[in-house]
């Protein structure tokens, strides 16, 4: 006869996982756990940028550096580099012409890349280009452009970069105009990231190792004696000496962001006990953050290539979902704080649901609004309409696109045209990089041209009333 | 599993690859004894390679302008000067970069050093036969065991050293 507690014991050996399973589930979930794959998105987008921007500066010197009417003909190269293990295209197309077109491929593939066009094909073929470029002629590297590698690679390994790509824009388009809805933000597995956060952890543990079989680094004379090599500032000597008193902090600044990115090898679970003396918030955004004014600063004082842009691109590969909702939240949570009493804290975008066009630029600014500000009325649907913009005729919102903006006073405030475009801009993240050019003196009256010239060859007579 | 067998060495093989070269202690001859030889075709073929050593063990302190000169009727003159500023910024760092790996002087480049003077003939159209030399005029930031103030770098006057380095003569073709 099986009694009670036999059954519970039988249930709980059939429910309660073993050691093993716990174990086998951890690497599991270490390996392959589900995470946002919009972060590798904007890494791909930074990398083919700053790769294709760098790339361009060369174009000048593409046939003295890579080709064999250059100073290092592919015969010599043994002089400057190993022969062995090497790959390159460059081995065998020598010729100044030849090579100047692999490099217009080379610059037109990072194009597509960072657009997300043939995604997959043009990033693993713009990495072995960039490979071979890199093999060919190693005395044009800087640190930006080994990190440009070790990018490129992870990128071309990684199983999702589905993320902010005109190939997907094309798959959501479609689904939109069956549904009005979009796909689900793409998930991958979280190995490339682990390679990518190791790869980071690498470079400043082996940077911090290497400072430390020096003296200057740790005595604090390090970074103004950098400050003072005209080679590596972008400014004038007599200007790095008003930055010389910051030397000091600047130099342990390096250091303590080099030991923060080697502090992320030290597991969550190591410091829970310590709470006293551990940073309570994300170490890994706490760092990320820090180094972001670490390598601006570099940006901005030196001339060290493209290693400030190469390492924020690998920063964009590190965001997880949490840190875009966090970011989505900072942002929104002065804009709803303020408009709560009005009810309705959105943005109402009058469009006329006739017209093609104007269906398709909705659908865009769906794609781009990551802050989830906007609401989309189809003013051909009177009773909407009214509600939304009850003191507006059809006329007029046949003629622009009408905006109805909840506005901290507890006003409604209307824009059209132009000026609807525009307020719009300031709501839409990848709208922020225009945001100043609109606004420059002299902008509207051309913007409210262009725009009545688009308007007016938008109406047809299949969206008149 | 085998992608969770590639990402473990991976892992091992950046790391073990990018142990600075100047590291002699016990753990890092033991690693690279154990593992180097292991590694590195992979790192190698993959484009993997790294030392990170920018601005390490200490910043370069040298600074090096690169005259070159050459000498026409018994008289010698500056061809061009190559120093910080004299190149448009957006070809700097990779000019300047190439610059100083190319023309650290070392025997077994000095063909690649002939090679450019030969390069400077055809840009400034030198005569055939003109002699063409590479001169280093260079100084040394000086190294502070602590930290100095500012004012001292506000008057600080280098001490400028030259170098007569390859010397060669201009070719008939270009090349």
């Amino acid at each position: 006869m099986v009694r009670d507690n036999d059954n519970m014991s039988l249930l709980t050996c059939m429910t309660t996982p073993s050691r093993l399973q716990r174990i086998l589930h951890g690497i599991d979930r270490f390996f392959f756990r589900k995470i946002s794959a919009q972060g590798f998105g904007l890494m791909r987008i930074g990398w083919a940028l700053t790769a294709f921007l760098f790339l361009l500066a060369q174009w000048n010197d593409i046939t003295m550096y890579y080709s064999n009417e250059g100073i290092i003909p592919s015969d010599m190269t043994g002089l400057i580099t190993r022969t062995h293990h090497r790959f390159t295209l460059l081995h065998s197309i020598t010729e100044p012409s030849a090579v100047f077109t692999l490099y217009l491929l080379l610059l037109f593939t990072l194009l597509c890349s960072a657009l997300g066009i043939f995604t997959r094909a043009t990033t693993i073929l713009s990495t072995i280009l960039l490979f071979s470029f890199h093999e060919r002629d190693p005395y044009t590297l800087g640190g930006g452009d080994t990190v440009l590698r070790h990018l490129g690679f992870l990128l071309s390994i990684a199983p999702c970069l589905s993320a902010f790509t005109l190939d997907r824009a094309h798959r959501q388009w479609q689904k939109w105009k069956r549904t009005g809805m979009l796909l689900p933000v793409p998930h991958m597995s979280i190995w490339p990231w682990r390679l990518l956060l190791w790869q980071l952890i690498i470079i400043y543990g082996a940077s911090l190792w290497y400072k430390s079989l020096g003296d200057m680094w740790w005595s604090g004379t390090a970074a103004v004696s950098a400050l003072h090599h005209p080679t590596f500032v972008r400014w004038p000597l007599w200007f790095m000496d008003y930055l010389s008193p910051f030397a000091v902090f600047m130099n342990f600044f390096t250091l303590f962001v080099h030991i923060g990115w080697v502090s992320l090898l030290i597991p969550e679970w190591l410091t829970e006990p310590f709470p006293r003396w551990t940073w309570h918030g994300s170490r890994r955004r706490l760092f990320l953050m820090l180094g972001a004014v670490f390598h601006g600063s570099i940006l901005i004082i030196m001339d060290a290539g493209s290693f400030s842009l190469a390492m924020m691109a690998g920063y964009a590969g590190l965001l997880l979902e949490e840190d875009f909702a966090l970011v989505r939240n900072w942002f929104s949570k002065h804009w709803y704080t303020l408009r709560q009493a009005q009810g309705d804290t959105h943005i109402t975008v009058l469009y006329d649901g006739r017209c093609g066009f104007c269906k398709r630029s909705t659908f865009w600014l769906t794609l781009c609004d990551h802050l989830h500000r906007l609401k989309f009325v189809n003013f051909w649907n009177e009773e909407e309409r009214k509600n939304a913009a009850p003191n507006i005729c059809t006329e007029q919102l046949n003629r622009a696109m009408h905006i109805v903006v909840p506005s901290s006073l507890q006003k409604l405030q209307t824009y059209s045209g132009f000026d609807a475009f525009r307020e719009l801009a300031a709501h839409l993240p990848p709208f922020w990089i225009l945001l100043p050019f609109l606004y420059v003196p002299g902008i509207a009256p051309i913007g409210r041209c262009i725009y009545a010239w688009i308007a007016k060859r938008r109406i047809t007579p299949s969206s008149s009333p | 599993m085998l992608i969770m067998v590639f990402v473990l060495w991976h892992i091992l093989a950046v790391g073990v690859y990018a142990i600075p070269g100047d590291a002699k202690d016990k753990f890092s001859n033991w690693t690279r004894k154990t593992f180097g030889n292991t590694v590195r075709p992979y790192i190698l073929i993959t484009s993997q390679w790294q030392q990170w050593n920018l601005f390490s063990p200490d910043p370069l302190r040298r600074v090096t302008k690169y005259i070159i000169e050459i000498e026409e009727e018994g008289r010698v003159h500056v061809l061009t000067t190559l120093e910080p500023g004299s190149i448009p910024w957006w070809r700097h760092a990779t000019y300047f970069k190439f610059l100083g790996s190319l023309l650290e002087w070392h025997e077994n480049k000095e063909q690649l050093i002939v090679r450019f003077l030969h390069a400077q003939c055809a840009k400034f159209d030198v005569d055939a036969g003109t002699s063409i030399r590479l001169v280093y005029n260079y100084y040394i930031i000086p190294k502070h065991e602590t930290v100095v103030p500012v004012e001292w770098w506000r008057h600080f006057q280098p001490d400028m050293e030259t170098w007569y380095g390859t010397t060669t003569t201009c070719p008939s073709s270009p090349v």
